[in-house]
C-alpha cells in the first residue's frame, strides 16, 4: 500500500502541489488526469523521489518517510521498491533490450548476470519482444522502447509502477501495443499509477480515476462512476472540452 | 659531396633520438592518466555546482588555460621543490628535494594542464549526455556513482573521445617542451647531440619526423578506437 499525506512541492516560489492526499491499495491501477500544468508529472516523480517533496508523508508499505528529513537510505529503499514509466522512455542507450531490463537486477539487487539476463529474456517475452533482446534503444521503434521500459519496471516487482504519458510520445499507430502490455499488467495486478490523456484506455484499464487540476486532487470516483457522473464543475469542463477535442470518446 | 643535408649523418643520428621516444611516450601517458583523473573531478564539481570546489576549479581552469605551458614547467620545476622545503621547515619533515628526478615536475606539470583542458572536455560530454537516462537509472534505484559508472560515462566517453584524443596528441607534441626541464625526451636528446656535433638542422629533422610518425600512428590509434566504440551504435549487438 502507498499512502501520501498532504503533500506539497514548490519550485522556488511556485506551489506546484497543494496538499495531496492519496491512497493507493496493493494491485489497485489508479489513473490521474487533469489539464497541462496541474501537477500531475511532479506527483509522480515526488512519489518516487526524483522531486524532493517540500513537505508532507510518503509510506511505502515499512517505508516510512516525512519529507523534513529524507535520509539517503530512505531515499533509495523508496526509489528500489519503486519504478517509473517516462514520456521519453529514457532507455539506456548503451544497453541493449535485454541489458535495459537486466541492469538494475545486476547493479541494484546484485544478481547474477547470467540469471539477470534470463530474466530480462523472459521479460522481453511478455512484452512481446524476445527478437529484439539484442537490438539498441536505437534500433527499435518508439513503441519497442517503451515496452522495454516497461518490462525494465515491471522486472523489479516494485510495490507500485508509475507511469506519466506513458503513449503521448507515440505516433498513434504505436500507442495500442504499449497499451496492452500495460493492460496485462493490470490483469497481474500489478499496482499502477498512471499518468494519461487516453481517457478511454483509463475508463478501460483502471480501477480508479483522479481528477488533479492546480495542483489539487479535485475529484477521484470508480472508473465507471467517474465518466457517467463527474460531480464537480471543473471536472465536467475538462470532461467536455475532452469530447470536442477528442471525438473518439463517448 | 655537399648536399644541404647529411642524409648519413641523419640516418646515424636516429638511434640515439629515438631513445627520448619511451619518455616522451611514458611523458604524455603518465600525465595524461591523471589528468583524465583530474579532469573528471573537475568536471563532476562543475556539474553538480559544489560550493567552494566549483570557485577553486574555475580558478585553476581559468588559469592553466590562460598562461604557457612552458611556464607552467618553469613554475613546477621550481616552485615544488621551495615548496618541498618550506613544508620540511614547517613540519620538521627530511624530504630530500635533490633526489627527486626533474622528470617529476614535468609529470605535475603537464598532468595540472591536461586536466584544465579535459575537465571542460569531460564536462562538456557529460552534458551531451541526456538526462532522462540519469533520471531513470535513479528511478530503478541505482546510485550516482552507479548511474555514472554503467550508464553516463561509458556514452560520455563515446561523444568526448574525439576530443580527448586530440588533447592527447596535442599533449605528446608539447612533451618537446620537456627539455626545457633537461628531461631526455626527443627533443632533448635531438638537443644533445646537436650540440655535440653542431648539425642542428639534420637533427631538428630527424626528431621532427619522429614526432610526426608517433602522430600518425596515434591517430589511427584513435580512429580505430572510435570505429570500435560506434560499432554497437546502430541497431544490435556484435560480440
Ligand atoms: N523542475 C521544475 N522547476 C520549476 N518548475 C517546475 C519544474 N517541474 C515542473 N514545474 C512546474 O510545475 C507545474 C506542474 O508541472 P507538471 O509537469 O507536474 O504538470 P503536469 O500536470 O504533468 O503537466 P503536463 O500535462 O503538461 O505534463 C508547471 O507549472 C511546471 O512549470
Ligand atoms: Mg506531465
Amino acid at each position: 500500500m502507498i499512502e501520501i499525506k498532504n503533500l506539497h512541492k514548490y519550485f522556488e516560489n511556485h506551489h506546484v502541489l497543494k496538499g495531496l492526499d492519496l491512497t493507493v491499495s496493493q494491485g489497485e491501477t489508479v489513473a490521474v488526469i487533469g489539464p497541462s500544468g496541474s501537477g500531475k508529472s511532479t506527483l509522480l516523480r515526488c512519489m518516487n523521489l526524483l522531486e524532493i517533496p517540500s513537505t508532507g508523508e510518503l509510506r511505502l508499505d515499512e517505508i516510512h518517510i516525512n519529507a523534513r528529513h529524507i535520509s539517503k537510505t530512505d531515499l533509495l529503499s523508496i526509489r528500489k521498491n519503486t519504478a517509473m514509466v517516462f514520456q521519453n522512455y529514457n532507455l539506456f542507450a548503451n544497453k541493449t533490450a535485454a541489458e535495459n531490463i537486466a541492469e538494475a537486477l545486476i547493479t541494484v539487487r546484485k544478481m547474477n548476470k547470467r540469471i539477470a539476463m534470463d530474466i530480462a529474456q523472459q521479460m522481453l517475452k511478455k512484452v512481446g519482444l524476445e527478437n529484439k533482446a539484442d537490438h539498441y534503444p536505437s534500433g527499435l521503434s518508439g513503441g519497442q522502447q517503451q515496452r522495454v521500459a516497461i518490462g525494465r519496471a515491471l522486472v523489479l516487482n516494485p510495490r507500485v509502477v508509475l507511469f506519466d504519458e506513458p503513449t503521448s510520445a507515440l505516433d498513434p499507430e504505436l500507442v495500442q501495443e504499449v497499451l496492452q502490455v500495460i493492460r496485462n499488467a493490470a490483469q497481474e495486478h500489478v499496482t499502477m499509477v498512471i499518468v494519461t490523456h487516453e481517457l478511454d484506455f483509463a475508463r478501460d484499464v483502471a480501477d480508479r480515476i483522479i481528477f488533479m487540476d492546480d495542483g489539487k486532487i479535485v475529484e477521484q470516483n470508480s472508473a465507471a462512476e467517474f465518466f457517467i457522473n463527474p460531480r464537480q464543475e471543473r471536472t465536467i469542463k475538462f470532461l467536455e472540452k475532452f469530447k470536442q477535442q477528442n471525438m473518439y470518446y463517448i | 659531396m655537399k648536399g644541404i643535408l647529411d642524409f648519413s649523418y641523419m640516418i646515424q643520428s636516429v638511434p640515439t633520438i629515438a631513445k627520448g621516444i619511451p619518455i616522451s611516450i611514458s611523458i604524455a601517458v603518465i600525465a595524461f592518466g591523471f589528468g583524465i583523473m583530474i579532469g573528471l573531478i573537475g568536471a563532476l564539481v562543475k556539474i553538480y555546482r559544489i560550493p567552494f570546489l566549483k570557485e577553486i576549479t574555475n580558478v585553476y581552469v581559468s588559469f592553466i588555460r590562460g598562461t604557457p605551458l612552458l611556464v607552467q614547467i618553469f613554475l613546477s620545476y621550481y616552485g615544488i621543490p621551495l615548496a618541498i622545503r618550506h613544508i620540511n621547515e614547517q613540519f620538521g619533515t627530511e624530504w630530500n628535494i635533490s633526489f627527486i628526478p626533474a622528470i617529476y615536475f614535468i609529470y605535475v606539470a603537464f598532468a595540472l594542464n591536461a586536466g584544465a583542458y579535459l575537465t571542460e572536455t569531460i564536462r562538456a560530454a557529460i552534458m551531451a549526455v541526456d538526462r532522462g537516462q540519469l533520471e531513470a537509472s535513479y528511478s530503478v534505484g541505482m546510485t550516482t556513482y552507479q548511474s555514472m559508472r554503467q550508464i553516463i560515462l561509458p556514452q560520455a566517453l563515446k561523444v568526448g573521445l574525439p576530443n580527448i584524443g586530440n588533447h592527447f596528441i596535442a599533449m605528446l607534441k608539447d612533451t618537446s617542451l620537456a627539455f626545457a626541464a633537461s628531461v631526455p625526451e626527443i627533443m632533448g636528446m635531438a638537443k644533445i647531440i646537436a650540440g655535440r656535433t653542431s648539425r642542428f638542422f639534420e637533427v631538428y629533422i630527424v626528431a621532427a619526423l619522429l614526432y610526426w610518425l608517433i602522430c600518425i600512428v596515434l591517430e589511427r590509434l584513435l580512429a580505430v578506437l572510435e570505429r570500435r566504440l560506434r560499432r554497437n551504435e546502430r541497431g544490435v549487438k556484435h560480440d
